[in-house]
Parts: C-alpha cells; sequence; structure tokens
C-alpha cells in the first residue's frame, strides 16, 4: 500500500504483476514493455456526492473509502478508468447504447438470446449496433470521441464475425478491437459488429450452463464494450440454450 | 487517448536495493531427535560385507529441516557434512603410515578406517568449489602469510566441518558480520568414568565448553576468493585471535576447522559403525581427532555433532543476516492539471448522462472532479501488466497536479 505526501503532490506505490504481465515476462521475447499509464477508480460511489453535497460528499469518500488490494487479474483490475477532458466544464457524458441488435436482441429486457440447436442462422448470429449518444446537448467533446472499442466476450460460445481477437485473456474471455464509423443521420460515433455463436461441444455447455426451472437450461455470459478514448461502458447480458 | 497517457523514458528508472532478512535456527531442529524428524538423512553409501560383516550404510551428508521433513510445510534450513584434507596427518595415519595405492591410483585404507575416501572427496568437493583446486587447502585464517599454529591451532585445515546454508535463507549471500553461532566443544560422560570407560560420551551425557563462533572483523577486513566470492574469518567470539573457521558470503558455506571448533584430543567412547565386525558395529575408544573422525561413518560423526554440539533446546543456536537484491523499475505517472479530471465510473453519470459531481444549477461554476484509486501500467496494446492501488482516494482537480511514483519490484 502506498503513502502520501502532501509536500510534494508525489504518491509512492507499490505494483503488482498482472497474469498478463507474468505471462509476458515468462515469454522473454521483448512483449513486456510498460509504455503507458491509466487510472481508475473502481472503488469510488459518487452518489454519496449526490446524497452529501460536494464538501460533505468529498470527505466522506476520502476518509471512508476502504481500498482493495491489487487484483492480478488484468482483465478485472481496473475496470473504471479516469478520463482526460479538456474542457473543465463539461457537465455531460453521451451514453453508449444499443441501437440494433438483430431478431436475437430483445430490447426490454437488454438480452441477447442465442440458441445453438436452431437451424435458423439468425438465432446464432446478430449483427449489433452500439451507438455514443449525447443525451442532453447537442455534441459529443472531442475527448470522448472514440475511434475504436475494446469489445470483451467469453471465447468458448462467442466471436465476432470476420474478426481475430486481440487480447486473450485466462479467464476463457477475449478481446477484440473494432473500430467505430459515423452514423451517416445524426453524425455520432457507433461500432458495428456481427457477434455469433462458436462451435461448441455439449459437454462444454453442460459444464457452463444453469437450470432454469422448466424452462431449458442456458449459458449465461456477458458483452462489455469500452470505448478506448472515452472510457464509456456497456454490458450486454448473453443466454445461449442448446436445445429446440 | 484521454484515457491512457504515454510514459516518457525519462520517466522510468531503474533502481537497486538491498533488503537484509535475520535468520535464525533453533537447536532442538538440528539435534533432531528420532521423534521430531528434522535432520534426514541420505544413506546413498553402502558398503560390502567383510567376512561376516553385514556392512554399512551412510549418508555422504545430513539435510536439517525446520520441522518434520514429512510434512509439505517443511523448509530445508542447511546441510551438514565433513571431511578430512588427502594430504593431512590424519589421512594418512589412517592408511597405516604409508600412502597405498592400486594400479589406478585409488587409496586403499585398512578395513579398521570408514569412508576415508568419501571424506577426502567430499574435501576436495568444497575445496573445488571455494578454492578453485580440488587438491587445495582451506586455510584459517584464509590468507595465511605463514603458518605459525602449534598443536592444534595449526591454520591449515585438516577436518574439516561444512554448512552450505540453503538458498531460501541465504538468498542472495550472508551480509558480512552477522553470523553467529553457539558450539559446545566438550561431550563429557555423563558421570565420573575412568579406563576402561563403561558410558557412552558419543551418544548421550552432558554438553559443555559452550562458545560462541562469529565472522566479528570481516567487515573490516574484507577479503574475496579468486573462485569462492566473498569470504571471511570465523573466530572465537572470547577471544578473537582464534581463528576456527571459514565463511563464504556468496556460496552460503560455513567451513570449521573440528580441531579448534571440538576438543580434539578429548576420549570419545561409544558404538561406532565397523565394516570388518560380525555385528556390524564395534566399541570404540579413542580421541575424536584422529580416531572417530577416521573409524565412524559420516552419519555417525555428523550425528555426534548435530545431536550434542549445538544443544537441543528450543533456544537459537544460529543466527545471520541474508542480502536479498531487489530491483526496482520506478514509473512516475504524472497527470498534469488538465488531465484525469473526469471519470468512466457509472456511478459518475446518472442515466441521462449528467455527472452528478456537478450541482443542479451551478454548471458554470462548478468543475468536475475524481477520486483515483488505481494507477494501471500497459503495454503499447493496451494489455494491464501491473497495477497499484493506493491507501485511500486521491482527488483529482484542475487545480492540480499529481506525481504517482510506482515502483515494480523483481
Amino acid at each position: 500500500m502506498g503513502f502520501l505526501d502532501h509536500s510534494t503532490n508525489n504518491i509512492i506505490v507499490d505494483a503488482v504483476l498482472t497474469d498478463t504481465g507474468r505471462q509476458l515476462l515468462a515469454a522473454n521475447d521483448g512483449s513486456f514493455r510498460i509504455s503507458q499509464f491509466a487510472l481508475g477508480d473502481d472503488e469510488i460511489d459518487y452518489g454519496i456526492i449526490k446524497k452529501f453535497g460536494r464538501n460533505v460528499g468529498q470527505e466522506k469518500i476520502e476518509k471512508n473509502t476502504p481500498i482493495m488490494e491489487a487484483l492480478t487479474r488484468s482483465n478485472l483490475g481496473l475496470k473504471y478508468k479516469i478520463v482526460s477532458v479538456s474542457n473543465s466544464y463539461l457537465t455531460y457524458f453521451p451514453v453508449l447504447e444499443v441501437t440494433s441488435g438483430g431478431s436475437a436482441y430483445t430490447e426490454s429486457s437488454g438480452v441477447l438470446n442465442f440458441n445453438n440447436a436452431s437451424s435458423d442462422e439468425a438465432d446464432k448470429n446478430s449483427s449489433m449496433t452500439f451507438t455514443v449518444t449525447p443525451k442532453e446537448s447537442t455534441s459529443i467533446d472531442d475527448d470522448l470521441l472514440d475511434e475504436e472499442f475494446f469489445i470483451e466476450v467469453n471465447n468458448i460460445f462467442l466471436k465476432i464475425r470476420n474478426d481475430s481477437p486481440d487480447i486473450v485473456n485466462i479467464d476463457n474471455t477475449v478481446v477484440y478491437r473494432v473500430g467505430t464509423t459515423t452514423d451517416s443521420s445524426t453524425g455520432n460515433p457507433q461500432v458495428i459488429f456481427t457477434l455469433g455463436l462458436k462451435g461448441f461441444s455439449t459437454n462444454q455447455f453442460n459444464t457452463y450452463s444453469i437450470s432454469a426451472g422448466t424452462s431449458a437450461s442456458y449459458v449465461k455470459t456477458f458483452i462489455k464494450l469500452t470505448g478506448a478514448t472515452s472510457g464509456l461502458t456497456k454490458i450486454v447480458e448473453a443466454r445461449i440454450t442448446n436445445s429446440n | 487517448m484521454a484515457t491512457f497517457k504515454t510514459i516518457s523514458d525519462g520517466n522510468i528508472q531503474t533502481t537497486r536495493n538491498v533488503l537484509n532478512q535475520l535468520v535464525d535456527f533453533v537447536a532442538e531442529d538440528v539435534s533432531g531427535s528420532d521423534t521430531n524428524n528434522t535432520r534426514k538423512k541420505f544413506q546413498v553409501f553402502v558398503t560390502g560385507g567383510f567376512g561376516s560383516s553385514p556392512g554399512v550404510t551412510s549418508s555422504l551428508f545430513q539435510t536439517v529441516f525446520d520441522q518434520n521433513y514429512a510434512l509439505q510445510t517443511s523448509n530445508e534450513l542447511f546441510d551438514l557434512t565433513m571431511g578430512i584434507f588427502d594430504g593431512s596427518e590424519t589421512a594418512i595415519t589412517a592408511s597405516g603410515g604409508t600412502t597405498i595405492t592400486d594400479s589406478r591410483g585409488k587409496k586403499l585404507y585398512p578395513s579398521s578406517t570408514l569412508m576415508m575416501r568419501e571424506k577426502t572427496g567430499i574435501y576436495s568437493q568444497f575445496a573445488q568449489l571455494l578454492l578453485g583446486n580440488s587438491a587445495a587447502q582451506f586455510t584459517a585464517p584464509f590468507s595465511m602469510a605463514t603458518d605459525s599454529g602449534t598443536g592444534a591451532f595449526h591454520n591449515e585445515i585438516n577436518e574439516a566441518l561444512f554448512m552450505p546454508f540453503k538458498r531460501l535463507f541465504t538468498r542472495d549471500g550472508i551480509k558480512r558480520e552477522t553470523f553467529a553461532m553457539r558450539f559446545y566443544q566438550s561431550a563429557s560422560r555423563s558421570a565420573a568414568d575412568d579406563y576402561p570407560y563403561t558410558t557412552t560420551n558419543l551418544w548421550s551425557g552432558i554438553s559443555s565448553g559452550s562458545v560462541i563462533f562469529t565472522d566479528v572483523g570481516s567487515g573490516a577486513s574484507i577479503e574475496t576468493s579468486p573462485n569462492g566470492g566473498g569470504v571471511g574469518n570465523i573466530v572465537n567470539s572470547s577471544n578473537t585471535t582464534e581463528t576456527v573457521g571459514l565463511m563464504f558470503y556468496d556460496y552460503g558455506v560455513a567451513v570449521f576447522d573440528m580441531k579448534k571448533i571440538l576438543n580434539g584430543n578429548q576420549t570419545m567412547s561409544g558404538s561406532i559403525h565397523a565394516a570388518d565386525s560380525p555385528t556390524g558395529t564395534t566399541m570404540m575408544t579413542g580421541s575424536f581427532i584422529p580416531d572417530f573422525v577416521v573409524s565412524a561413518s559420516i552419519d555417525q560423526v555428523l550425528d555426534h555433532i548435530a545431536s550434542r554440539r549445538f544443544g537441543s533446546g528450543s533456544e537459537t543456536f544460529c543466527t545471520f543476516q541474508n542480502n536479498t537484491l531487489i530491483n526496482s523499475t520506478l514509473y512516475f505517472c504524472r497527470a498534469t492539471a488538465d488531465e484525469f479530471n473526469f471519470s468512466s465510473n457509472p456511478t459518475y453519470t446518472d442515466t441521462t448522462g449528467r455527472l452528478v459531481v456537478i450541482d443542479s444549477g451551478q454548471e458554470s461554476l462548478q468543475k468536475g472532479f475524481c477520486f483515483i484509486t488505481t494507477v494501471g501500467l500497459f503495454n503499447a496494446n493496451e494489455e494491464l501488466l501491473a497495477m497499484a492501488k493506493l491507501s485511500r482516494p486521491v482527488m483529482k482537480n484542475d487545480e492540480k497536479d499529481l506525481t504517482f511514483r510506482v515502483r515494480l519490484d523483481f
């Protein structure tokens, strides 16, 4: 754990290698090269500011928020990044939304439903569009315009069609880096990709599936999008069944 | 990018520090009674039977553990072995006063001796490792101008006790002037007992003559062996002019002159292994040096020293500090006033994307801020390679610049 030197604003902290760090160090091929940093605030609940006001809220966060020890899982260690925006008076962030999910996507519940046993390809694939939308203002600050998104999916059951993973995590998840396009009507950034089922065995399905009472058992997994620039995140649940 | 910031080469520094850990060993671990099983034998030496003798089995060394070695949680502390210099008077006397060799140069010893070739072989092995020459002889002091010693206090080490400490405890070497070991120089019989002795002082009796051996002064006169690294003299703490052994700091090996640390002339008696006895054992009565070290197996010499000379209680008998080199890379992660002032934390905004840290109606007066709890270090592919946590949240706004000095140890 670190300690604070208020006189210099210099904070000393001890770092731990993540699983990926150790893997690349062991590879001994020069791939272990730290070249950039990011800051995070995973433990902070900013709702406290809203409840107690800026002054008391700040103090409560500083004094009453215990910090967890460093996690060595690279895909879980730093979930919410601190963002640099040159506009100090920024009051709104854009919102990342699912604007199209194909027939497999149920908008009301926000769940993707795939069926591996179906003969209909629409039950096995879903063309998805996520759009960054400014809710209360007309434009998105330039510093929050994403050029690409990180899309993390379960590597046993799902894949992004016509793409290959850029990062393979040790917990059967992979990350694809997908570039954004511009919505022709609104000019907002959007990311479009086709998510599909991978070939998997019945044994694999049985291992990871959960019982759903009288309904067919299903595998519950998640698709997580993170903006490389804005840090905006969106998590969509996917349910995979294996029976008609 | 708005969430990542490149670390320039000037903000990456490497350093090296030394950490010293205090190590101490408990006497009862080395005395290793039959019930606690803390001293392990590796009986790889087996003689053939001589006549009707069943032969002798013995280890070449024994290993001391910190608890029952059958337990998975046990740690090896150090090894214990002994050796005799091939050209020593002890070795020549053991061969009957005249060195006899076979046609291939192998030395032959009478059947009344035991493991002489193994004892000289172990001495040669350590000499080769630490002195660079298997035929060389250890001396204490290490740098010996002239041998001015007399009697038992010659500087050449003829009968050596070797204690190689395990790497788990020596780490990157033993720190100079931190070694100390308590040792009992005498092992008396339990009662007044004149010749012919009826009780044994090899396996029971009273240990006495407690002395402390230490490497005090080795830091003031730093010596180096060309093949064994740093070396220092081990002396008797009550008389520091009396050098009794050597400590090879980089190898973590202590070499003791048994003639100096023990009362070598003391008469020892008890049952020992014998290759030429129909029972496999014989009663011996004679001095520790040369009679006992020549006639007994390595296991029995070590058994006697371990069980009777280091004590047997729960107190510490040996201690030193090790050196652990820690190589660190320091990454200076600098967040300037206009950087890292907003958060992508889902609680930072409401459902409309509005920042919850800005009071309603104060949009033109209040600026955003955030709290930092984590520093992540990434490669160019945005893979998280290392991470550090702060002890408490640190507020960041556009009136503050912060530098996080992140240390990664190797």
